[in-house]
Parts: structure tokens; sequence; C-alpha cells
């Protein structure tokens, strides 16, 4: 018996070894990916967002580059949240940290491999961790005590946290004010008092570090341009028109004259305020809302300067830098607290003018200005100042520092080494692994950089082997130099949160032993509102318009010669004229009255495509070369008579916007024109191409539910290479079928057979084999198409029995390819059968 | 599917819209049945125990969560098997009652059901299991009590119990602070517990979660946080012996609910209109002023000059504060919801001994606390962590070791862990089984064969040979008379639980094997399934 299904359809589960792998390989994917940006000598990455305007970021930030990953690996994603999650913690070493997990993990399949079992490996990996955590925490220096020589390791900490990015051509520049903004702010990890601008221009060596306030904003004019021993009031106020906020009141006047008046008297209001304002007597006004020009010119006339729209973040730093609080209510001026700082002045950066408040009353505050030739330049300067900020803050609460240059790493190694030659049992071997991991990172930094890793790296364990050594990589001669002498060193702090949270993060992967993907959210009413914009060129198409739009009424005729031509249009007599169970579809056999007709005769009456090819949808534009006929569903609620009149009514089902393409539904139900009865009803799915791409459609049908063990007819009709042309005549005249011009610019080598005729030449085959040659058992049919038939193949018919339902699926026998599959619902079985 | 055909071959039919439905009878029903509820507890198998393995499940959202706890990764997994949806709400349960062991109760129910499929192919009736199971049930439930010992602690040592919630949260991802997160449980436990009663209502213990920061920053807070900043970055950010007013009525001019329009045609009345407004603005403030609050809670937003006012006239406010959290702090607090100004009295006033705002790192995050609040004893476990994933994770083990301690609390009957109570069960149930004339007997020996199940999983999680182990295990508690011989999970070198001090509650354990059985009985009671065929 078949095991249980117990996911719904397109959840998916993966067990054991499979799991572990697909996990690996991601984590992995995602390790090599940024492994090539570490080291002083990594490169960059170029990201080109998905969003609108495609906007280019260069970087070689791990979190910044791994943060902008769509990753659809699970494993893949913790090893990016472990990469966030360094950067929160302590802002360096997000790429490290990703590096090592990843070849912790490369090391831990290479174990799984040789069966042993994931639990003893995180165990190895737990020792090990551990165990080099204690053999830095030996090795740790510590300058706390001696200002000049912590603010020297300050230095050389931000030096090296910046030689591996952006801003390495000047390191030392911008190390220098990074560690004056730090040492400003007293040991508080608070970097927002930090402020940095960002100002096109000049080169990055024209970067500055500036003590106080930087506001980005102009002075009014007519206003003083210097203010020495400010008083500023920071304020969140109206002051354009102070409305009347008692809800529902409104100024109705008979005559302009009283309309002059209430004007003077809001005029006056506003005067009063200012007044109020001025009356706190202060020198600078800054306001969060805009000033009009009306105010603007009183305090002008008050010789005070106004200062108007500043931002929300930008008020509240003032107010803080400053001391003053935001005041919206000046009645009270006493009790008022107003803001100091020594000169406000305008200054010049570039080609823009700034306000800059200097000697305010916090004197942690600073600003630091970058300059840089592009935005790109500049963003990722920030980026890089940013992580050299939060490690140099951090270093100052924990003043702990090693040296650098994949020294902590050779020491860790060593002693982990020792370790796993102490440890019995098979954690040894993952203890092991675990040094093998650490060595990766020196050397792929010497990779990076060019080098001989391997020659390296050999040097450098057998420098390790002294006591006291302090080797390391220099990246800049390329050869093993010592680190203690040219001045290289990294946070303790920084290094541990990677030793820790890479550990973690391969534990984390490592002890997964099954992944389950839920069917994925469907969202689909999203869809009809956004869209369109691809294939519909003018703007103002609207989708709900479309939607509700109706189609004419229409009416055909059709005789008994129609039907016949369709019979064989799909096929039927073709492979031999006296076919008993076919003859009737064409002919009055053995005295019948009328001829039979085809279920998917009715297809003939869903919206017909103009001569052209196309069929006429209001306010869509596309090439109707592209339109391609996706799906076919038809429910057949009275058999079809042998010649009738019907009436058709069409309405858009449907409308998917697919990125690169449109899928649009239409419904038409089919009428008896004279007794009314309802005969039939077609949904057809067509897919406009706009560049290709097929996704699914609102009902994905699932052919791998085939059933695989009840296969019980196959069918071989021989396809005529005229199928096409004579299939025609039935009224689809859509030139891609007959004319090698257009077939060509829709992308075929010859003029392509219809879809509906495949169809029909698979419904008359199930109808043949499984309905015993009775057309009216066939309730409903539905089918997908898949793939472009040419005429002239030869036709596969598969058909499986499921119930009351029959399965079935097209191949093209020449191609091996499944064209078109669906199901046909019966009424009953055939009682044979 | 059809049933019974008439001559033409037509089917007869009884169920509305028949032919849409997919129908499974008799054995076939209980196999497949079976087979889906294996399904389930085979994926479990592995996460069971210390050594169990994680699950890493991708929600339908793209998110991913990795854990081992049973009742997550069931809730997770998006079943659709109705049988399979049984199983989920059996590990639902035993998490609701006990919180702990949701993974092993669905191990036990898959063993059940694999072991009455055995018998179901030797033709046993299954309602003759059913009733065998049920018996095997109540001999292992009263053995467990019998095996059962206390567990001695107070309030003043809580080591115990910190020892005992820091073995729960071994197993997890958070080990990492086991220490510091057992100590912060057992004393939210203790300090919501009744100890009189040997009560503790869990819901006194809000767990709350905010992503940025570190888990070593997770704290336990004596009163409720709400994720709100006062209204004006400069208004005092503690406030001690707070008296709250919490109001639902915005600080803004009135709205009045019919339509009306106030005309402005002179400039009198503009005048007029502007003084009211003014005045309006400072009544409102000054009422709360006079009642006597210290900390104004509004669940809507203020006009910028309120704003204001009520910062110069020193009265700290918090705005947009949610429904839900105002009832709380209302329930916490003591104080009462007051709609309108004029309704404001001292006595609907909360009080609270801290009010203070807390910021957090280096991102501008601030949360208000509001600690030590007149009414009730409700505490807050504040969790923090540098991503989503590690936060809802410490919010599981959290739980769960919370409903340990608890557990501990209102019963402090255990019994030992390491699969030695179901080794001891099996063998208590084993030897009852010759007693019972009839059909039942293979049911209950067949019992016996699930219960060794779960020591097997755990032998095999840990890398062990399990039947090597097991029968190694069983001999030694048959040869010894002792109850307490587990699986060696940990590679300790000790097979007596009492020494490697794993041990689990009594009510849990028997909790397990009563739901498990129940669950059983069901499944095997079903023998008709009729679902719509989903194609």
């Amino acid at each position: 018996m078949a095991v249980e299904r117990i996911f719904k359809d397109e959840a998916s589960e993966e067990k054991g070894e499979r799991a572990r792998m697909a996990s690996f390989v991601g984590a992995m994917a995602i390790a090599d990916l940024v492994k090539t940006t570490l080291g002083p000598k990594g490169m960059d990455k170029i990201l080109q967002s998905t969003g609108r305007g495609r906007a280019v970021t260069v970087t070689n930030d791990g979190a910044t580059i791994l943060k902008s990953l769509h990753i659809d690996n699970p494993a893949a994603k913790v090893l990016i949240d472990i990469s966030k999650v360094q950067d929160d913690e302590v802002g360096d070493g997000t790429t490290s940290v990703v590096v090592l997990a990843g070849e912790l993990l490369r090391e831990a399949e290479k174990l799984v491999a040789a069966k042993i079992h994931p639990m003893t490996i995180i165990s190895g990996f737990r020792m090990a961790a551990e165990c080099a955590r204690d053999a830095l925490l030996r090795k740790v220096m510590d300058n706390k005590e001696d200002a000049e020589k912590f603010k020297s390791d300050l230095m050389k900490i931000a030096m090296t946290t910046l030689s591996s990015k952006i801003l390495s051509q000047d390191k030392e520049h911008f190390a220098q004010l990074a560690v004056d903004a730090v040492m400003r702010l007293k040991g508080s990890t608070n970097l927002e008092s930090i402020q940095i601008i960002k100002k096109p221009g000049g080169s990055l060596k024209d970067s500055f570090l500036d003590e106080g306030f930087i506001l980005d904003k102009k002075i009014g004019i007519g206003q003083p341009k210097r203010i020495e021993n400010a008083k500023i009031l920071v304020a969140n106020t109206a002051m354009d028109t102070d409305k009347v906020k008692i809800y529902g009141a409104r100024v109705r006047v008979d005559s302009m004259a009283r309309a002059a008046e209430i004007e003077g008297a809001e005029k006056q209001k506003m005067r009063e305020k200012v007044q109020k304002i001025i009356g706190h007597g202060i020198n600078c006004f800054v306001n969060r809302q805009l000033i009009y020009n009306f105010p603007e010119e009183l305090f002008a006339d008050a010789g005070i300067l106004a200062i108007e729209h500043a931002d929300f973040d930008g008020i509240e730093r003032l107010a803080l830098v400053t001391g003053g609080e935001i005041a919206s209510t000046f009645d009270n001026p006493e009790s008022v607290k107003l803001g100091h700082c020594k000169l406000i002045e305008e200054i010049m950066i570039g080609d823009d003018k700034l306000i800059h408040f200097s000697g305010v009353e916090m004197g942690q505050a600073c600003t630091i200005v970058l300059r840089g030739s592009s935005h790109h330049v500049l963003d990722e300067a920030e980026r890089s100042l940013h992580d050299a900020l939060c490690v140099l803050s951090q270093t100052v609460n924990d003043s702990r520092v090693l040296l650098g240059g994949g020294w902590p790493e050779m020491l860790m190694a060593k002693e982990v080494d020792e370790l796993a030659r102490k440890t019995p049992g098979k954690k040894s071997h993952a203890i092991d692994a675990f040094s093998r991991a650490l060595i990766a990172i020196p050397s792929t930094i010497a990779d990076n950089a060019g080098l001989d890793s391997a020659e390296l790296i050999a040097q450098l364990r057998a420098e390790h082997q002294k006591e006291g050594c302090t080797a390391g990589i220099d990246v800049i001669t390329g050869s093993v130099g010592d680190m203690a002498e040219l001045g290289i060193s990294e946070a303790f702090k920084v290094k541990q949160a990677v030793l820790l949270s890479a550990t973690e993060a391969a534990e984390m992967i490592l002890r997964v032993d099954e992944i389950i993907t839920c069917a994925p959210r469907r969202r689909e009413d999203r869809m009809n509102q956004s869209s369109i914009t691809l294939m519909a060129n003018s703007s103002e198409f609207d989708p709900q318009l479309f939607v509700s739009h109706k189609f004419p009424e229409s009416t055909y005729t059709y005789t008994e010669r129609d039907a016949v031509i369709y019979a064989l249009g799909v096929g039927a007599c073709g492979k031999d004229a006296v076919d008993a169970d076919e003859l009737k579809y064409v002919y009055h056999e053995n005295g019948q009255q009328f001829i039979q007709v085809l279920p998917t005769f009715s297809a003939l009456f869903s919206i017909r495509m103009s001569s052209t090819g196309g069929l006429h949808l209001p306010g869509l534009e596309y090439d109707p070369r592209l339109l391609l006929h996706g799906q076919q569903y038809i429910e057949i609620y009275k058999p079809l008579p042998s010649s009738a009149s019907v009436r058709t009514e069409a309405c858009i089902a449907g409308l998917h916007d697919k990125g690169k393409a449109a899928i649009i539904e239409i419904e038409t139900k089919c009428f008896h024109s004279e007794s009314g009865e309802l005969l039939f009803m077609n949904r057809m799915t067509a897919f406009l191409r706009g560049a290709g791409g097929f996704s699914k459609s609102s009902q994905p049908f699932s052919y791998s539910n085939y059933p695989t063990n009840q296969a019980s007819a196959a069918k071989i009709p021989k396809g005529q290479p005229f199928a096409a042309l004579l299939y025609r005549l039935s009224g689809d005249y859509n030139p891609l079928h007959s004319d090698p011009e257009i077939a060509k610019v829709a992308g075929f080598s010859r003029p392509i057979l219809h879809g509906l005729c495949t169809l029909g030449f698979a419904v008359r085959a199930i109808i043949k084999c499984i309905c015993r040659g009775d057309p009216n058992m066939v309730k409903s049919i539905s089918g997908r198409f898949l793939l472009h038939v040419y005429p002239g193949e030869t036709l596969i018919t598969e058909m499986w029995i499921e119930g009351l339902r029959v399965i079935y699926q097209v191949k093209v026998k020449e191609r091996n390819r499944t064209v078109l599959s669906g199901y046909v619902d019966l009424h009953r079985l055939a009682s044979s059968l | 599917m059809a049933l019974a055909f008439d001559e033409f071959g037509r089917p007869f039919i009884l169920i509305k819209q028949q032919d849409e439905k997919s129908r499974l009878r008799g054995l076939d029903a209980q196999k497949a049945n079976i087979s889906a509820g294996k399904a389930v507890s085979r994926i479990l198998r592995t996460s069971l125990g210390p050594k169990g393995m994680d699950k890493m499940l991708q929600s339908p959202d793209g998110d991913v969560v990795i854990t081992n706890d049973g009742a997550t990764i069931l809730e997770q997994m998006d079943v659709d098997n109705q049988i399979a949806k049984l199983m989920v709400e059996l590990s639902r349960s035993q998490d609701y009652e006990i919180g702990d062991g949701t993974t092993g109760v669905v191990v036990l129910a898959g063993a059940l059901l694999e072991q009455a499929e055995q018998l179901l192919e030797r033709g046993i009736h299954p309602i003759r299991i059913a009733e065998g199971y049920e018996m095997a049930s109540r001999i292992a439930f009263e053995h467990l009590d019998r095996i059962a010992q206390k567990f001695e602690f107070e309030v003043s040592n809580i080591e115990p119990l910190v020892q005992t919630c820091m073995t729960t949260l071994n197993s997890k991802m958070v080990n990492r602070c086991k220490r510091s997160l057992a100590e912060i449980a057992v004393k939210a436990v203790l300090s919501v517990a009744d100890l009189e009663r040997k009560d503790v209502n869990l819901d006194l213990i809000k767990v709350e979660g905010k992503v940025g920061g570190k888990l070593e920053d997770t704290e336990l807070v004596y009163g409720i946080t709400v994720d709100k900043d006062m209204s004006h970055p400069q208004m005092p950010k503690r406030i001690e012996d707070a008296k709250i007013a919490i109001l639902t009525c915005p600080f803004e001019p009135p709205k009045p609910k019919t339509k009306h329009k106030v005309d402005i045609d002179t400039v009198e009345k503009f005048q007029t209109l502007r003084l009211q407004e003014q005045k309006y603005f400072d009544d409102m403030v000054q009422k709360c002023k006079d009642v006597g609050a210290t900390l104004v809670i509004c669940q809507w937003g203020f006009d910028d000059e309120a704003n204001h006012l009520l910062m110069h006239r020193n009265l700290p406010a918090v705005r947009w504060v949610g429904g839900v959290e105002l009832e709380l702090i209302a329930i916490a607090t003591g104080g009462r919801i007051v709609p309108r100004f004029q309704e404001l009295t001292p006595e609907k006033l909360g009080k609270a001994g801290v009010v203070r705002e807390k910021s957090f790192g280096t991102t501008k995050d601030r949360m208000l606390y509001i600690e030590h609040c007149a009414n009730s004893r409700a505490v807050t476990i504040f969790i923090r962590g540098g991503n989503k994933m590690m936060i809802e994770e410490t919010k599981r083990s959290v739980h769960d070791a919370l409903c340990v301690a608890r557990n501990l609390i209102r019963n402090n009957s255990i019994v030992y862990g390491g699969g030695s109570a179901e080794v001891s069960c099996s063998i208590a149930v084993e030897a009852a089984a010759d007693r019972y004339p009839g059909v039942e007997q293979y049911a209950i020996r067949a019992f016996a064969d699930a219960l060794d199940f779960v020591p097997m999983a755990l032998a095999e999680n840990s890398g062990l040979q399990p039947i090597e182990t097991l029968s190694a295990v069983k001999s030694q508690q048959i040869k010894e008379n002792n109850p307490y011989c587990g699986i060696d999970c940990n590679d300790v070198g000790t097979t007596d639980m009492r020494e490697q001090n794993v041990f689990e509650t009594l009510i849990g354990k028997q909790q397990q094997i009563l739901l498990a059985t129940q669950v059983v009985k069901m499944i095997l009671k079903i023998d008709d399934v009729i679902s719509p065929s989903d194609f």
C-alpha cells in the first residue's frame, strides 16, 4: 500500500542524509560567496537591487552583502542571521563569522561521511571552541590602565578594521577620525551622538571630524549668519497657519471685507505667537515644521535666526546636544528649557551651505563629514566607518586586545590541536577538524591576497610552535611578519563573538536531520491589482474595468458538416476509414438519425479569435502572435446536438499577472438558442507571453500525482501533416497554425498544431478506449497545454482510471515530451471496465 | 469508489456527491490511518532526548524555524492528513497540560500504532486491541506511582530547581546561557507561585521578546513591559510610586459624534474660539494633574500642543498604547480605564512602584517597564536575541523550563528519566500480561513492546546500539531490582539515573501514557474514512 501523504500538496520533506546535504551545501555556498571579500586584499561585490531603478551598491561588508540576498535555502538563512547578529552585537567580523561557520560545516561534512554521528561532532566542536576561547583569554593584552597605550591600541584596531575596506587608502586618517569620535563618547556606546553627514565631492581624504553638531539646512535670508552664545529654542509647532483645531470649525463670511478682517486676525494671532517666542529671549529658533514667509520675516526683524523643517531625528538630536527641550506651546517663557551653544555659523562644505552648532552643552556629540567622489563610495565609506566605530566603542568597554593577521586563529588552532591529541574517543576527530577550520581563515586571507597560502600557513605553524610567538600573515609584503611590530590588532570581543557564533551556527545546522518546507502561501489577490504594466502599454489600464468587461453575446449556427470537419480535424477515422468506433462521428452509420458529436467540439465556441489571430481585449495591448493557449476546461451538461444554433455568453473569469506574462481566463457559457438550455461551459486560459517564463497558474495542476501502476491504455494515432490545415477549417484561423512567417515570429520553426486539436485527439482516444466509444459519457474535460505540437508528429495518449476520473497525458513520440495533460470526468464507467 | 452497480453498470448514489469523495473501509482504513500516524511519529523519533536532532522548518512565508520541540515541529508542519492532525492535537494537549514531553508522547503513540498493525495482521479485532491497551495503560499508570519518588526543595534554596531547569535547557539551542535562563525561569515561577495551595498560574508570566541585543541581556521584569516610549523625548524616564491615569480619550479637541459645523464669520468669534481651544487643552491636562496622576497612559494620540503642555506640567505620558496592553496595565496596577476626562477621580488611578523607560544598545528601541504593580505579582520574562529565530526558540525553551518548575511545585513526585521509567513499566506490564486470559493478553504484551520503543529511540539518537543497550538496561533492572536504570545518553558512565540527576515529573509521564493510549484507541476504532477526493 502506498505510504500515506500527511503533508499538504506542495509541502516537501527531506530527511536524514539528504537534509543534511541540502543544508551543508546551502551554508557552504553562502560561505564561499563572501569568502573572497575576507581580509585586507578582499574583493568587493556589486549588488544590484531588483527594485525600481536597479540601484547599485558596491561593498565588501559581509552583513550588507548577505542582507541583500534573497535566499531560499533554509540553512543559508541561518548563516545570514548569524552574520546579522554579529553586526548587531559587535559590528565587525561579519564575513569572518560566515566563513568560519562554512569551514566548520565543510569539515563536519567529511566527518559525517566517515560515519561519525553529528552529535559527537557537536560535542567535539563545543570542547574545541571552549579550548580556543581559553587560549585567546590567556594571550589577551589589556592596556586599560595606560591611557596612552590604550589609545594606540584603539588606533591599531581601527586601522586593522578599516584596512579591509574601501577606506584602506586613507586608513590612518579615518582611524584617527574614528578614535577621536569614540573617545569623545567617554565610554558610552550610544553611537547616536556621532552624526555622519555624506557630501559628494572632494576626495575621501577631505573627510573630517567636527566637534559639535551640523544641521543640513540653510539660514533664512536677511537673518544673522553667525551667532555667538546662542540661546536656542527647539520647537515642534505649526508656523504656517495656526489652524483652529476644534473639529468642524470653518470660516463662513458674506463679504470680502470680512474675509480680510479674519485674515488680519489670523495674522495677528501669528504675530502674537511669534512675539511670545521672541519673548523667550532667544536668538535662534529651530522648528520641525515649515515656517512661512510672514513669521520668518518677523524673526528676521527681531534678529533671530529661524531654521525651518528640520527632520525629526535632527530635532531630537539637536535638543539632546544643546540641552534644550522640544516646545510646542509658548505661554510660559520662564519654564521652557532653552538650548545653548557657543557659536552658530554657516559653513560651506563643497557647494552646500550647512549650519554648524559648536560648543554645545553635551560635549560628546560630534559630526563626521564624509567626502567622496560618488554616492557609492560614500555609502561604502559610511558602512566601513560604522564598523570601525562599533568595534571601537565595544573595545572602550572591553579593552582586551589581540594581535591580528591570522595570529589568533593560528594560536587557537595550535591549542585545539593539542586538545585533540589528548582527547580519547571519536570526539578527537571533530576537535581536529575544528582546528583545520580555524586555519582556513588565515589561508583564505592569504589566498585573497594572491599569496601562496599553503607555504605561508606551513611557515606560520612552525613559528607558532615557539613560545610567545607574534607571527602572522603580512599581506603587504606577502610573507610571515611580526604582528606586534606591524601594529595589527583586533578586539578580543570581535574574535570571541566570531568564534562562538560560528560554532553555534555550525552546531545549529548540524543538528538538523530533517527539513520540512511548508506549501508556500498563495498570494493571488494581489495579482489583480498591481500587474499589467508590462503588457499594457497604456498607463491608464484599469484591471478592475478589464475584469468587469462583458463580451458581446454572439450566436453561432453549426451544422452536421461542421461537426464532421471537426471530427476529421482531430483525426477521427484517420487510420482506418471504416473504424467501427469512429465512423459515427462522420457518417450516419447503421441508419442512426444523427451523427455523434465529439465533446471537444464545444471548445470551438469559446470566444473566437479574430481572423488576425487575436482576441479583442479592452485596454489590453499585447502582441497577438505571442498568445498561447494554456488550459482548457470543458463541462458538458447536455449531449451536443449534431446541428444547432447556439448563443454564447462570455466573461473574464480571471486575470493574473505573472511578471513577464499575463494569464487571462475567459469563461464561455453556451445555450441552445431555441430551448435556452445550458449546453456546455468552456473555460479557456490564455497565456500572453511578454518575454517568456512560465509560472504556475492559480489552479496548479500537479501531474506528478499520476498513480504509476495503473496505466491501462496507450494509443498511438498517427498524426497527419495536414492536420493543422484541416483543423483550421473548424474556425480557428489564427495564422500561427498556417503561416510559416508568423510561426517564425512566435518562435517556432514551422506552424504548430492547434492546442485544442491536440485536446481533441486525446479525448477522442479516451472515448474510444475507456468509454467504449460513447461520447455522451463525458462529463467534463480539463486539459493543460504544456508544449507545442508540430503537425505530423505521433501523439501517444496515456490514460489512468481513478474512480470516475480518467487522467491522461499526451506525449509526442518523436521528442518524448509531454505536451498535454489533464483529466476527463465521466458520468459513469463503461460496464465492461 | 462506487459501492454497488445496477444492471446497467450505474452506481447507486448513497452519499451526496459521492463521486467526488474517496472512501477507505475496514482493514484498509485502519492500516492507512496507522501508517499516517506512524509517519508523524517517525518524523519526531529522531528529536527525542538530549541528543535528539533538530528539525528545520520553512514556513509558508519562507521564515526558518529550527527546533527540537515536538509541539512546535508538529504545529509548524502544516499537515493535511486527518490522522496526522490527531497526532498534532495529541502533542498539543500534552503541551497545554504539562508543557514537556511533547515529543515522547507522539513517539509512544507511534509505537503503539506500529504494534497494533502487527496484531491486526494476525486477525485480532481492533476493539480487542484497544481494550488490551487500555488495561495495559492502567497497569503502567499504577506502576509509575509505585516507582515515583519525592523531590525536595525549598523557597530559600532554589538550587535544585535551577539544576532541573538546566537539564531541560541542556538539549536546546540556548544552552550557552542555560544557567541564567534557568535562574530566570525559577525566579519567575516562584514569584507567581502560591506555595500553600501548590498552584502556579503561568498566565501571570508573560514571555516577551524583542529583536536586538544578545541572549545574555534577557531579564526578568517584575511587572509589565510595554513596547512604547514617552510621548515627548524629554519627559522623565523614571517615575517612582507612579499614579497612572489610564485613558481611552485622546488629548485632542472634542469630536462630537453628531455632524456639526462651527461657523466663523467675525473676528470676535475667531478670537473666542481660539481662546476656548487653548483653554480646552489646558483643562484636559489640568484634570489629569488635579486627580494626582503622575503618569498618563492613553490609547490615542496627542496633539503637539497637548504633548508639550503635558511635558510642561511635568506629567509624563505614553500614547498609542494598544487596547490589550491597556487592559493588562489596568488589571496589574489596579486602575480603571477612564473614557472621559470628566470621569477621572483619584480612586480610578492605577499604582505602580516604578515606571521606567529603558533604551537598548546602539539601536533606538525603547521600552516602558511598569514594575512593582499594586495588584498582582505578574512578571515578564523579556528575551533579547539577535534574530527572530533565536528569540522564538528561546521563548519555547523558557516555556519548557517554566513548565518543569511549575510541575515540580505543583506535585513534587518524580520518576527518573533516560527511559528508565518506560523500561520499568514495560517489565511490569509484560509480567502482568500473562495473568489476563483472552486475546487482550496479546495487546498487553504489544503495549509492553511499544514502551520499549522510547528508550530504544533514545539510545539510537545517542549513537548507541539500540537493541544491545536496551536489553542490557532491562536485564540490569530485573537483576538488581532497580527501576532507575536508564539509557546513558550523555556518556557519563553510569546507567543509574539517580546519579545522573535526570528525572521527569510523575504527572508528565503518566499523562504521556494516558494521552497516547487514548489517541491510539481512537485511531483504531475508525474503520471508514470518507474524504473529498482532492485532485
